[in-house]
């Protein structure tokens, strides 16, 4: 992909290696680390600045963060877990499919909890893909939802 | 051997074997321009040797897997990101430089890790960022995602 970034001009400032106390990253080197990033510090930081704001909401940025938990075998994980009347819930955490094989799942522990969709019993997960679930409602009907943010459409 | 000098004018004398890590000096040899000092105007003495130390560790790093050494690296690793926010980024513009991509993936993933749990102030303040955000823009990006801002493990603090 060609496709290159609009230039953001904060970042383009290279200062390594002086007495300078302003250091900025280039945009390139930027992207690298803010990939690595959950959503949930991604939504909350398009309110550093104008610049980042664009760059975390560009379409290119937001296929390079989901190639990058791809690459890294990033799961989402559903448990149902039984409360003291035996009533069952789910429960979504995310982590990576290593830390899942190396330790038992009950112990393994999440990169992140997730929330769940509004009255999630009875839902039944159909497939997942690029990040988004789409689960199968108990009235009849289907719910699209996105485990990162938890936003959903019916 | 192949000898680096840092922008400070100190030179480094560096195994060949490890130094090819960096794609950018791999390049130079192979086109036959490595035949004295490289000089490296871009990083000073102290990241330069801290990207030596990772160099000279992860030589054999294809070797580690049989031998059993991969725990070692592992933890080789875990103590080397273990400094300052401000020599980080040194390294960082180093190993982009130099085009080292696994202590490039090293030093990504420790700046990610600090700033995951970062507040908005927090962030700007460790990188310098100015915010030309109205207060209203802010407002709005609040209030489009309100959970994004909440939680125990936001962290207020630099560093």
């Amino acid at each position: 992909m060609v496709k290159r970034f609009k230039s953001l001009l904060r970042f383009d400032c290279f200062s390594i290696g002086t007495t300078s106390s302003k250091k900025y990253f280039p945009e390139e080197i930027l992207v690298e680390i803010l990939i690595r990033l959950p959503v949930k510090s991604l939504v909350r930081f398009r309110c550093v600045s104008k610049s980042w704001k664009t760059l975390i909401s560009d379409e290119y940025f937001k296929a390079k963060h989901c190639n990058h938990a791809k690459k890294n075998k990033k799961i989402l994980i559903a448990r149902m877990l039984f409360d003291d009347v035996g009533i069952g819930h789910w429960d979504f955490s995310c982590s990576y499919y290593s830390c899942c094989l190396s330790s038992p799942l009950s112990s393994a522990r999440p990169l992140q909890k997730l929330g769940c969709p509004s009255n999630h019993n009875g839902y039944n997960k159909i497939c997942c893909c690029d990040g988004l679930s789409l689960l199968l409602c108990p009235s009849g009907g289907y719910l699209l939802w996105n485990p990162s943010t938890n936003e959903s459409v019916h | 051997m192949v000898k680096l000098k840092s922008n400070d004018d100190k030179e480094f004398e560096v195994e060949e074997a490890a130094v090819i890590q960096s794609e950018m000096i791999k390049n130079m040899i192979e086109d036959g321009c490595a035949t004295s000092v490289i000089p490296l105007p871009n990083i000073d003495s102290k990241t330069l040797i801290k990207v030596i130390e990772y160099l000279n560790k992860h030589i054999n790093m294809g070797k580690a897997a049989e031998t059993g050494e991969e725990d070692d690296l592992k933890e080789f690793d875990e103590q080397f990101v273990n400094m300052g926010w401000e020599e980080l980024f040194d390294v960082i513009m180093a190993a982009n430089y130099l085009n080292i991509h696994e202590l490039m993936e090293l030093c990504c993933q420790s700046a990610a890790d600090r700033l995951k749990n970062k507040s908005v102030r927090a962030v700007r303040e460790m990188l310098k960022i100015t915010n030309d955000l109205t207060e209203e823009e802010e407002q709005e990006i609040i209030n489009d995602a309100p959970w994004a801002f909440e939680g125990p493990e936001i962290d207020d603090t630099v560093n």
